[in-house]
């Protein structure tokens, strides 16, 4: 470890037994969350015979079942590191350990809850090792010192280092809005226009036939994705536009990233404000709904910082990545329903919107915006858990890849 | 005397506060721009298990050495000879390519004319941010606010933006917020050069007062006379190696020959 760079730390000791509890809570999650993806992709997802309105597809005793057969897994991992078995499996290799724990999982649900569907236990069980190899092993392929400790360190450093982020972020907010009132304008005036403009073209010429006016409806999904575009296109931006200053001032990298974030947080606001005179000159006013937006919110920053976590050192070593991600941006932008609404997506194709983390949320806003009704808690697992694990593998591809920037000025 | 023996007692007790050891830095990716098509044809020769030719250049080769705490240290040597480089290794900005850093105290460090400013705010809003970039909340820093603005002798330019600047102004205003965070080390990069001589007088008295305080002094440097006054040892870098280490007179004599040396011979 590079001491010069964690030094305004008091050293961040990392017992041997609290990173075994640390382990083991990380594996328990990734069981959750694929048991969360499972239940999910069964329930909402055309394949499958249909399971009747009875069907229990998470009974409180899995979870049980799962914590137990991660415990047994550690215990027995703890025994095979004192015999001959020690090169095959120890506490430290977590992964094999996880593996074990998907096993005593999956057995422990055929013989005690014999109920449960065999296509959700494959889900759960493919679901389960994907996850593992994204946030188990992907981050120490690509760090090798890493561990969990190390990372708790690494955000230990960025809560010390808060007061630089408050600060910046302040600054660069109000640079950006003190000068000009226009500036403020023109947030709040694009996407109204730029609704204003689609609106005609739809509701006119296209006639797709929506429930509610279309404006309505485009902007409760045009508003949550704006910053979900802003967040990735400024977050490629956050390290090529402040080299100077990485290669003369040492402070956690991440911070210009969650800069990027934060204003396009800031933007945001602005839209959620014109959206909702739009929608009050057409009669939908903000209800009680709207305390489903917090949690919304919160998966599609961690979806989007994720992302930014990966985009932002790439498009620094790699110089193309920019106008590649353009496009991929343009093609996401029509493969989520913003425009359009799922049903009207012939029944063949609707997987592709139902499996895309960022449609399932934009649905979910339009739910509580437009509509007014509690968005769907089941369709949310998913990107739930997706957006927590890109986060901690952007995080990590992010921290492991920070040293280097310098290098690429 | 007295001072010297009790300087040495001391030394011997405690931890060095910065250890550089088997230090090298490799610069290769510099020659190119990397690309999408640079990229696949790494991976491509990655596959067929073929070496990246790239002639390595090593900015810093086997740079070894130890620093007491509250001594004061010159680094001297001729352009690229890594000087810049090792302070950025120092204050963790790049990470070495082998070897390794260790500093064990709180530090400032001020690298480049621009010291870490944002181009586009204030002076005064600058003095905020670049106190946190050391580790120095707003809170903290608020009491400092009047003296870092009087040492650094820019009061009627403080609300205006740092692009404006001369590159003595920038120098000195992130002189003067260096050592008003009040680090155990401090690390300097010919901020001395582009002062004028009045406030070159100060810098020098300023940085004697923390050396008395015992604070660690790290700085890079042309100025004979400022490295005489202010070290007794001095690190003399040449092309990536050190190649003296030890008290300032000698090294200085030395470098001073050698350059002189130089000059005659290519003429």
């Amino acid at each position: 470890m590079h001491l010069a760079s964690a030094q305004f730390l008091p050293t961040f000791n990392t017992q041997r037994p609290f990173l075994r509890a640390l382990h083991y809570a990380a594996n328990l999650a990734i069981l959750i969350g694929a048991h969360l993806i499972a239940v999910q992709i069964r329930l909402r997802l055309p394949w499958g015979n249909t399971l009747g309105a009875e069907y229990d597809a998470q009974p409180p005793l899995f979870y049980g079942i799962a914590a137990a057969a991660q415990a047994v897994a550690y215990l027995l991992a703890a025994w095979a590191a004192r015999t001959p078995f020690a090169p095959l499996l120890t506490p430290r290799s977590q992964f094999r350990v996880l593996a074990l724990g998907i096993g005593g999982t999956v057995l422990g649900v055929l013989l005690l809850l014999p109920n449960l569907s065999k296509l959700q236990l494959i889900y759960f069980a493919l679901a389960a090792v994907l996850l593992g190899v994204c946030v188990i092993i992907y981050p120490s392929r690509v760090n090798p010192a890493q561990d969990g400790g190390d990372f708790l360190a690494h955000l230990f450093r960025l809560w010390q280092n808060r007061a630089l982020l408050g600060l910046w972020l302040r600054y660069n907010i109000q640079s950006r809005y003190s000068q000009t009132v226009v500036g403020i304008f023109w947030i709040v005036l694009l996407p109204l226009a730029m609704s204003g403009v689609l609106a005609l073209a739809f509701s006119q010429f296209l006639r797709v036939s929506y429930d509610v006016p279309f404006i309505s409806f485009f902007l409760a999904g045009l508003v949550p994705w704006g910053l979900f575009s802003s967040g990735i296109f400024n977050g490629m931006g956050a390290i090529l536009g402040k080299m100077a200053l990485i290669n003369q001032v040492n402070f956690p990298r991440e911070i210009t990233v969650l800069l990027a974030l934060g204003e396009g947080l800031v933007d945001l606001c602005f839209t959620l404000i014109a959206l909702v005179i739009v929608n009050a000159l057409n009669g939908i006013f903000p209800n009680a709904m709207w305390i489903y937006l917090p949690p919304l919110l919160f998966i599609l920053i961690c979806f989007t910082l994720g992302v930014m976590f990966f985009l932002s050192s790439m498009s620094l070593i790699i110089r193309d990545i920019p106008q590649l991600v353009g496009v991929v941006m343009q093609l996401l932008f029509y493969l989520t329903p913003i425009l359009y609404p799922v049903s009207a997506i012939p029944e063949r194709f609707r997987f592709i919107v139902l499996l895309n983390p960022v449609g399932l949320v934009l649905q979910a806003f339009r739910d509580v915006l437009v509509y007014g009704r509690a968005p769907d808690a089941l369709s949310l697992y998913y990107p739930l858990v997706a957006a927590l694990a890109l986060l901690y593998m952007g995080y990590a591809y992010f921290k492991a890849n920070e040293t280097r920037l310098a290098d690429f000025a | 005397m007295m001072t010297l023996q009790k300087h040495a007692e001391t030394a011997l007790e405690q931890p060095p506060i910065i250890q550089v050891e088997g230090v090298y830095k490799q610069y290769a990716r510099t020659e190119y721009r990397p690309s999408l098509r640079h990229e696949a044809l790494t991976l491509l020769r990655r596959f067929a298990r073929q070496r990246e030719v790239v002639q390595p250049f090593y900015a810093l080769h086997n740079v070894s050495f130890s620093v007491q705490r509250g001594e004061t240290v010159a680094i001297i040597g001729r352009n690229g000879s890594g000087k810049t480089t090792l302070l950025k290794l120092l204050s963790g900005i790049m990470r070495p390519t082998q070897g390794s850093v260790r500093v064990n105290g709180r530090y400032a460090s001020l690298i480049g004319l621009q010291a870490g400013f944002l181009p586009e705010l204030s002076g005064r809003k600058n003095i905020y941010l670049n106190a946190a970039f050391h580790g120095v909340p707003p809170r903290q820093i608020e009491p400092f606010i009047e003296d870092i603005i009087e040492f650094a002798e820019i009061r009627p330019f403080i609300d205006t933006a740092v692009k404006h600047y001369s590159s003595g102004m920038s120098a000195r205003l992130g002189f003067s917020i260096a050592i008003h965070v009040l680090p155990e080390i401090i690390f300097l990069d010919e901020v001395l050069a582009v002062g004028d001589a009045a406030f070159q007088q100060k810098c020098i008295a300023r940085m004697l007062a923390l050396r008395d305080e015992g604070r660690t002094i790290l700085f890079v440097s042309h100025d004979a006379g400022a490295v005489q006054m202010l070290c007794q040892r001095a690190i003399w870098l040449h092309k990536g190696r050190i190649r003296m280490d030890g008290e300032a007179d000698l090294v200085l004599e030395e470098y001073a020959y050698f350059m002189q040396h130089r000059e005659t011979e290519s003429q």
